[in-house]
C-alpha cells in the first residue's frame, strides 16, 4: 500500500515550549492509524498543522506524492484532509442537511435546492452506514449522531484523509462500537483515517498501525498486530527517569485531610470518581497520576466544593466537610491552585493587589466587621509580590497583563500564605517556560518541607514522579495503584494508567 | 519602569484614558453638524443649551432636580451589573417606589416630618427592593432571562400604578387621573426657595459617597467586584454568585424605589400616571457610561441632566425641538460605547509595550 500522506521533520515552537520536535508521520491508503500520546505530547499540534490551523516552523508535508503548503482548513480540504474536532462545530437550530451543506449548498437560481441536498445526504449516508435523517435538527440528536454529522461534513467536502480528535471521549460504549464499524467501512472504501486518542484499549481494537508521541517527539510507529498493551504502555510513558530537584527526607506530620470513599458524578451523568479513598499528612506531597479525563478534574472540583458528591466523606482538619460550601472549606484551610490560572485562579480585570486579597480579605487583620483595611491588604500584596518575585509594574497593574509564570507565582503566593490545611495543586506548570516550571516545583517542595499537605494533580507524569512522596494512579475514577517515591516503578505506573492493574 | 514615549515610529498613540472625553467632544461636534444641517447655528444652539442649564439659579436647580433620580437609579444599576445581572427593570421599580411612598403618605392625619419622610422612603425602598429581588431570584432559581423578566416586570409595575391612580386611589375632587396630595409633612424641604430644588440631591450625593465606600472599602463590595470581573474565579474562591445576584438586585431595586419616592415627595407631592419620564431607562445608559464607578456615574448623571434641561432651553430660545436633546444623548452613548473598542485596543498596546520594556529590562 502506498503512502497518501507523509509529514517530515515537523517542528513547532510555542513560547517556552517545543510542541513538536522533528516529528515524522506517515499514513497509508485505507488504514486506520492511531496517534497515541499523553496530554501535551504534541498529537493535537501535529494534526492542527496538517489541518492548516497552525503553521509549522520547520518540516514539510507531502500528500499524494506532492509537496503541499497548508495555511488554512480550506487548503486542507482542497488537499483532501478533513478533521472532526473534539468539540462539535454545528449550528444546533439548523437541520442535518443544512449543516452539512454550509458553504457548499446546491442551488437552484438564488434558492437553496433542498431536495437535492436531502437526496445527496441520504445517498452518501446510506453508502457508509451513517444512518442520518437529513430533516432532523441538530439539537434533536445525541452526541454520537452529531459526531456522525461532523464526519459526514468532512466526507461531503471530499476528504480522503479523515482526522478524528479523541472521537470516543463524548460517546457511550454502544456508540463507540458503531463508530468503529463506520470507520472500518471507510477504510475498506479506500479512505485513510487518523485517530487521536490516549486510550490503549481503543488502539488495539480499531487500528492497523500506531504512532506513539511523547514530549513532542515521535517515539515510533508499529503494526498493531505485533504489539500488546504492555508494550504500548511502556512506549507511552517512556523509560527515562531523571530527578533534578533536591529533596529533603520525608518528615510526616499528623493527618490533615482525608477522602473516604468519595463518589462523584461527572458532566455526562456517569460516575467520574468512584469510591476514592486517600489521606494526606502534613509534610507530604501526594501526586495523582493518570491519563487526563479519568476523573482527576472532577475529584478536584468535589474537594474544592464546586461539584456535589454522591457518597463518601471529605474530612478537613478533623471536621467532616462533606456537602459544605466552597466558602466554608476555605475557612477550614483548603487552598487551591487551579488549572485555569486566568479563568479560575485570578479574576481578570482586577489589579494584582485585589487578586492577592482573595483568600484573606474576610479575616482579621485584613478586614473588620465587613470593612476592608486597604493599607493592610496592600502591604500583604506587596509582601507576596516581593517574596515570590512576581514581575509587575505596580500592584495596580491588571492581573491579565502578567505572564503565565508570574501569574502562577502570584497564585502560589496567595494560596500558601498563612496557615492552611491542604493545598490542592492542579497542573501547576502547564504552559509555563522552563525557568518558571522549576521555580514552581522548588516552591512546592519547600512548602512540603515546611509541613504542608499537598495534593498534586498533573498530566505530566514526570512532574508527578519528581515531586510526589506518594503516587496514586487514577484510572476510570478509581485509585488503582499507589507507590512511594523510593519505590517508583515507571513501568507499573504506566500499566496502571492504561488500566492493566 | 521606563518612561514610555507616546511617539513611536512617527505615530502618535493616545493615552487610553483620553479616549472617552474625546469621544464625547466628537459626539457634540457631530450633534453640531446635525444642528447646522437643520438650519440652526450650532454655536447659538449650544449657547442656548448652556444658558438653559446654567444661565440662572432656576436653570441650575432644574438640572440638579433631574440629576437626583437619574443618579439614584444608576447607582443601583452599577451594583447589579457588577454581579453580572443586566437589569432593565429600573423604570418599573421607580413607579413602584413612588407608589410605596404614596401608600404611606396618603394616610389621613399628620406625622412629624422626621417620622413621615423616612417612613415613606422605607416603604418605597422595601417594595422596589422586593420587586428587584424577585427578578434576581427568578434568574437564580429558574435561570430566567433577566432582560426579558425585568423588562416585562416594568409593564406590570407601571400598569399597577395606572390602575391605582385611575381607580381606588384617585382623588375624587379631581378630573385628572391622580391621587390627592400626600401629607405635607412628608414633602421634602426645599433647598433653594422659589425653585423646585429639594433636599433629594443631598440624599443622592450622600448615596454616591456611600456606594463608593461600599464598593471599594467593604468585603461585600470586594466580593461584588470579583463577581463582576470573573464569575468563575469568584465561585472557585468561595463567593456565592447566586447570593450576590439576589442581594445586588435587592439593592438595585431599592435604589430605584428611593428615586421614585424622592421624585414623588420632592416634586409632584402626589402619585401621577407618569411619575417618571423614562428615568429608569436613561439610568441604564448612565450606568453603562459610569462603568461601575459611583463617581463616574455622578458625572454622567449630571451630564445627561444638563442635556435634558438644556434641550428645553434650546426650544425656548430658538424653537429647536426637544427631541434634539434626546438625539444628543443618543450620540454621546454611541460614541462612548464605540470608543470602548478603541480604548481597549490602546490599553492592549500599552500592555504589550510594558511587557516588551520588562523583557528588555530583564
Amino acid at each position: 500500500m502506498s503512502n497518501v500522506l507523509e509529514m517530515h521533520g515537523i517542528t513547532k515552537r510555542f513560547p517556552g515550549v517545543l510542541a513538536n520536535d522533528k516529528a515524522d508521520f506517515e499514513l497509508r491508503q485505507g488504514e486506520i492509524h492511531v496517534l497515541l500520546g499523553e496530554n501535551g505530547a504534541g498529537k493535537t499540534t501535529l494534526m492542527n498543522i496538517l489541518y492548516g490551523l497552525l503553521q509549522p516552523d520547520e518540516g514539510e508535508i507531502v500528500i499524494g506524492g506532492k509537496k503541499v503548503t497548508i495555511t488554512s482548513p480550506a487548503d486542507a480540504l482542497n488537499s483532501g484532509v478533513g478533521m472532526v474536532h473534539q468539540h462539535f462545530m454545528l449550528v444546533s437550530t439548523m437541520t442535518v442537511a443544512e449543516n452539512i451543506a454550509i458553504g457548499k449548498e446546491p442551488r437552484k437560481g438564488v434558492l437553496l435546492d433542498r431536495k437535492t441536498m436531502a437526496r445527496e445526504v441520504r445517498e452518501l449516508s446510506g453508502k457508509f452506514g451513517l444512518d442520518l435523517d437529513p430533516e432532523r435538527y441538530i439539537w434533536q440528536l445525541s452526541s454520537g449522531q452529531q459526531q456522525r454529522v461532523e464526519i459526514f461534513k468532512a466526507l461531503y467536502r471530499g476528504a480522503d484523509i479523515l482526522i478524528l480528535d479523541e472521537p470516543t471521549s463524548v460517546l457511550s460504549p454502544p456508540e463507540i462500537a458503531s463508530l468503529f464499524t463506520i470507520l472500518r467501512g471507510f477504510a475498506k472504501a479506500g479512505k485513510s483515517i487518523i485517530l487521536i486518542t490516549h486510550k490503549l484499549q481503543e488502539v488495539l481494537e480499531i487500528s492497523d498501525r500506531v504512532t506513539v508521541m511523547r514530549k513532542g517527539r515521535v517515539q515510533g510507529t508499529v503494526n498493531t498486530k505485533e504489539i500488546d498493551k504492555k508494550q504500548l504502555a511502556a512506549m507511552l510513558v517512556g523509560h527515562d527517569v531523571e530527578f533534578t530537584l533536591e529533596r529533603n527526607p520525608l518528615r510526616l506530620g499528623p493527618v490533615q485531610a482525608s477522602l473516604e470513599g468519595l463518589t462523584v458524578t461527572g458532566d455526562h451523568g456517569k460516575n467520574a470518581v468512584t469510591d476514592f479513598t486517600l489521606s494526606l499528612r502534613a509534610g507530604e506531597i501526594v501526586g495523582i497520576a493518570g491519563v487526563d479525563g479519568n476523573g482527576q478534574s472532577e475529584l478536584v472540583e468535589a474537594i474544592v466544593g464546586l461539584r456535589p458528591t454522591v457518597s463518601g466523606k471529605l474530612i478537613l482538619d478533623g471536621k467532616n466537610m462533606t456537602g459544605t460550601s466552597a466558602w466554608k472549606r476555605i475557612d477550614a484551610g483548603l487552598r487551591y491552585v487551579p488549572a485555569g490560572r486566568k479563568t479560575r485562579g485570578v479574576a481578570v480585570g482586577l489589579s494584582v493587589s485585589d487578586n492577592a486579597a482573595l483568600k484573606v480579605y474576610r479575616s482579621r487583620p485584613y478586614s473588620k466587621r465587613g470593612v476592608l483595611k486597604k493599607n493592610v491588604l496592600r502591604e500583604f500584596a506587596k509582601g507576596l509580590v516581593e517574596e515570590y518575585d512576581v514581575r509587575c509594574s505596580s500592584l495596580d497593574t491588571k492581573v491579565e497583563t502578567l505572564s503565565g509564570g508570574n501569574c502562577q507565582k502570584l497564585l502560589l503566593a496567595r494560596e500558601t500564605a498563612g496557615a492552611f490545611r491542604l493545598l490542592l495543586v492542579e497542573h501547576p506548570t502547564q504552559g509555563l517556560d522552563v525557568g518558571a516550571i522549576s521555580y514552581v516545583r522548588r516552591r512546592l517542595l519547600e512548602k512540603r518541607d515546611e509541613g504542608a499537605a499537598i495534593l498534586l494533580i498533573s498530566a505530566d507524569l514526570d512532574e508527578v514522579l519528581e515531586l510526589s512522596d506518594r503516587v496514586v494512579v487514577m484510572y476510570e475514577g478509581r485509585a488503582v495503584y499507589s507507590c512511594d517515591h523510593d519505590s517508583i516503578d515507571r513501568e507499573a505506573i504506566g500499566l496502571a494508567m492504561a488500566g492493566l492493574k | 519602569m521606563m518612561k514610555r514615549s507616546n511617539w513611536k515610529h512617527g505615530h502618535f498613540t493616545m493615552p487610553s484614558r483620553l479616549v472617552l472625553p474625546l469621544a464625547i467632544v466628537m459626539a457634540l461636534v457631530l450633534g453640531g453638524v446635525f444642528l447646522a444641517c437643520s438650519g440652526y447655528s450650532p454655536i447659538a444652539a449650544y449657547g442656548a443649551l448652556l444658558r438653559g442649564s446654567f444661565g440662572n439659579i432656576n436653570a441650575l436647580a432644574e438640572v440638579l432636580v433631574k440629576t437626583t433620580p437619574l443618579l439614584l437609579a444608576s447607582l443601583g444599576l452599577i451594583i447589579s451589573s457588577r454581579a453580572q445581572f443586566i437589569s432593565i427593570g429600573s423604570e418599573g421599580q421607580i413607579y413602584l417606589g413612588a407608589m410605596g411612598a404614596a401608600a404611606v403618605g396618603l394616610f389621613d392625619g399628620e406625622l412629624p416630618p422626621v417620622i413621615a419622610i423616612p417612613t415613606c422612603m422605607i416603604a418605597a425602598v422595601a417594595i422596589s427592593a422586593l420587586w428587584g429581588g424577585l427578578a434576581g431570584w427568578l434568574k437564580v432559581r429558574l435561570n430566567a432571562n433577566e432582560v426579558i423578566v425585568t423588562l416585562m416586570m416594568n409593564y406590570v409595575a407601571i400598569e399597577l400604578v395606572r390602575y391605582f391612580v385611575n381607580g381606588p386611589w384617585r382623588d375624587p375632587n379631581s378630573v385628572e387621573p391622580f391621587t390627592a396630595q400626600i401629607m405635607a409633612s412628608a414633602w421634602l424641604p426645599k433647598l433653594i426657595p422659589r425653585t423646585r430644588l429639594h433636599i433629594g440631591i443631598l440624599i443622592a450625593l450622600a448615596m454616591t459617597i456611600l456606594f463608593w465606600w461600599l464598593i471599594h472599602h467593604t468585603t461585600f463590595g470586594y466580593r461584588l467586584t470579583v463577581c463582576g470581573a470573573s464569575p468563575e474565579a469568584a465561585i472557585a474562591n468561595g463567593i456565592n454568585s447566586r447570593r450576590m445576584i439576589i442581594l445586588s438586585m435587592l439593592i438595585s431595586g431599592g435604589m430605584s424605589g428611593l428615586a421614585g419616592s424622592i421624585e414623588l415627595m420632592g416634586i409632584h407631592h402626589r402619585l401621577i400616571e407618569d411619575i417618571s419620564p423614562s428615568y429608569g431607562f436613561t439610568a441604564i445608559i448612565i450606568a453603562i457610561l459610569g462603568r461601575g464607578e459611583p463617581i463616574r456615574v455622578l458625572f454622567a448623571a449630571f451630564f445627561f441632566a444638563v442635556l435634558t434641561v438644556g434641550a428645553d432651553g434650546m426650544r425656548m430660545e430658538l424653537g429647536i425641538p426637544t427631541a434634539v436633546g434626546s438625539i444628543l444623548q443618543a450620540l454621546v452613548l454611541m460614541f462612548a460605547l464605540g470608543s470602548e473598542i478603541y480604548e481597549r485596543r490602546l490599553q492592549k498596546q500599552e500592555q504589550i509595550r510594558f511587557r516588551a520594556a520588562e523583557e528588555e529590562g530583564a
